[in-house]
C-alpha cells in the first residue's frame, strides 16, 4: 500500500516538477490528448442534439427572417468588399512605392469549439481541429469580430486554445488611431484586458481600438483585439491604468477561425 | 482479485461518468462551485471495495483528469493517489463515521486536492488564484450527503462487490 503510494505518487510528483520544462513532454502530451477526444465527443452530445433538434423544429417564418437578415448582411458585406478590393489595390501600390514587402492574405480554417475549460480560472477552449488539419502550437485563433487567442496544445484531432483574457496570456498591440504600442495582458476576467506599462502622459483615450501589432512574431498584425473602456491616471503612479474590452466574443463563439499566415519568404 | 468479483463494470461506468461530469460545461458562476465528482466517486469505491480500488485506480483517474482538463500533468494524479492512501489506511474508521462526519472529512480531502492543484500550477507558472477556487471543498462535501445513499442503492441493485 505504502509502496504503491511511493511509486505512483512519486511518478506524479516527478511529472508535476518536470511540467513543460523538458522538450520531450510536448509530444507525449500530444499523444495523451487522444484519450480526451472520446470524452469531449460524449460531453458535446447534448449541445449537438439540441442544435439538430432546433434545426428541425425552427419554423418557416424564422427561417425566412433568417434568410432575409443574411441577404441584407451579404449585400452590405459585398458593398464593403468592393471598397476593400479598391483599398487593397491601393495598399499594394503604396507598399510598392515604399519598397516594403507585400503582406499576403491570411488563409483561415473554420473550427468548432467542442469544450471550454471546466475550471473558470482558466480561459481555454478545445476546438475540433488538430495536427491532422495542420494546426500547430502558437497558431493564432480569431472569430468573426476579433482576435481570440492562440493554440497551446495540439492533439491529432483536437487542440487547446488559450484565450487572450487568460491571466497567463499577453500580446503586443497597437492603438489603431496613433500607432502607440502596448502589451495587452489577460486579467482572468472574460471581458477585460489590461494594458501594462502605459506611461501616464500617453495619448490614449476611451474608445480607442487596439489591434494586434504583429511584433513578437506570433500574431499577424492588424487584427482587432479590444476597445479601451477605461483610462485612469493617478498622478502618484508612473503608469496609467488602462482597461480594454476584447472585441472577440470570447465566451460566445461556437465557430472560430484558425489563421494560417503566409509569411512572405525571403527571396 | 482472488475472490470472485461481481458487477465491477458499474465501478468503471461510475468513474467514467464522474470524469465526464468534471468536464461537462457549466454556465457562468456555477462553474466555480463544481463539485469534485471524481474524488467523490473514488472515495465511495475506496470505502466500499478497499481490496479492489486503491492507489493505482485513483492515480489513473487523476492522470485522465489531468489530460481532460489540460492542466499540469500529474497534479490530479498526485493528489488523488495521496487521498487514496489516506483512505486505505483509515477506511475501517471512516466507515463508522456518520454521513455528516464523512462529508466534513471529504471537504478536507478536497481542500488538500485544491491546494495541490494550486501549488502544481504555481510552480509551472499558470495559476491565477481567486478565493472562489476553494468553493468546491464545500460543494463536494455537501454532495456526499446525497451521493452516498444514491450510489449505495445502485451498488445493491447491481450487486457490486
Amino acid at each position: 500500500m505504502g509502496g504503491r503510494l511511493l511509486l505512483f505518487g512519486g511518478v506524479a510528483l516527478a511529472l508535476i516538477l518536470i511540467g513543460q520544462r523538458l522538450d520531450f513532454m510536448a509530444p507525449v502530451r500530444t499523444q495523451l490528448s487522444l484519450v480526451a477526444a472520446p470524452f469531449y465527443w460524449v460531453v458535446d452530445v447534448p449541445s449537438r442534439v439540441v442544435g439538430q433538434f432546433s434545426d428541425v423544429i425552427s419554423s418557416r417564418r424564422e427561417l425566412m427572417a433568417d434568410n432575409e437578415r443574411l441577404r441584407a448582411e451579404s449585400l452590405i458585406l459585398n458593398a464593403k468588399l468592393q471598397k476593400y478590393i479598391e483599398l487593397r489595390a491601393e495598399n499594394v501600390r503604396l507598399r510598392e512605392l515604399m519598397n516594403s514587402a507585400e503582406r499576403l492574405n491570411d488563409t483561415v480554417v473554420v473550427a468548432e469549439v467542442v469544450a471550454v475549460a471546466s475550471d473558470p480560472n482558466r480561459h481555454q477552449l478545445v476546438v475540433d481541429k488538430g495536427s491532422r488539419d495542420g494546426a500547430f502550437v502558437g497558431q493564432p485563433v480569431i472569430d468573426a469580430t476579433g482576435l481570440l487567442g492562440q493554440i497551446t496544445e495540439v492533439g491529432l484531432l483536437q487542440s487547446r486554445v488559450l484565450l487572450i483574457t487568460d491571466s497567463a496570456h499577453a500580446l503586443p498591440v497597437r492603438v489603431s488611431r496613433n500607432g502607440l504600442r502596448a502589451i495587452a495582458e489577460g486579467t482572468g476576467l472574460i471581458d477585460e484586458l489590461a494594458l501594462t506599462h502605459v506611461a501616464a502622459t500617453t495619448d490614449i483615450q476611451v474608445g480607442d481600438l487596439l489591434v494586434s501589432s504583429g511584433l513578437g512574431g506570433r500574431f499577424p498584425g492588424g487584427y482587432p483585439v479590444g476597445e479601451v473602456i477605461e483610462v485612469s491616471i493617478d498622478p502618484g503612479q508612473p503608469f496609467a491604468e488602462v482597461r480594454a474590452r476584447p472585441m472577440a466574443k470570447l465566451d460566445r463563439s461556437r465557430n472560430v477561425l484558425l489563421v494560417f499566415s503566409e509569411q512572405k519568404s525571403e527571396e | 482479485m482472488e475472490s470472485h468479483a461481481h458487477g465491477l463494470w458499474f465501478v468503471v461506468v461510475s468513474l467514467l461518468a464522474a470524469l465526464l461530469l468534471s468536464i461537462s460545461p457549466l454556465s457562468g458562476d456555477w462553474a466555480w462551485a463544481r463539485p469534485d465528482f471524481v474524488l467523490l466517486m473514488l472515495v465511495y469505491w475506496l470505502l466500499a471495495l478497499p481490496e479492489r480500488i486503491g492507489v493505482f485506480v485513483s492515480w489513473l483517474c487523476g492522470i485522465v483528469l489531468d489530460i481532460l482538463q489540460g492542466v499540469v500533468l500529474g497534479q490530479n494524479a498526485f493528489a488523488l493517489a495521496v487521498i487514496a492512501y489516506i483512505i486505505q489506511v483509515s477506511y475501517q474508521r471512516l466507515r463508522m463515521f456518520s454521513l455528516r462526519k464523512q462529508a466534513a472529512f471529504i471537504s478536507f480531502l478536497e481542500l488538500f486536492h485544491i491546494l495541490v492543484d494550486q501549488w502544481a500550477q504555481n510552480i509551472n507558472g499558470v495559476a491565477h488564484t481567486h478565493w472562489l477556487v476553494f468553493l468546491p471543498a464545500l460543494s463536494t462535501g455537501l454532495l456526499w450527503l446525497f451521493l452516498r445513499p444514491i450510489v449505495g442503492w445502485f451498488q445493491r441493485l447491481f450487486a457490486v462487490y
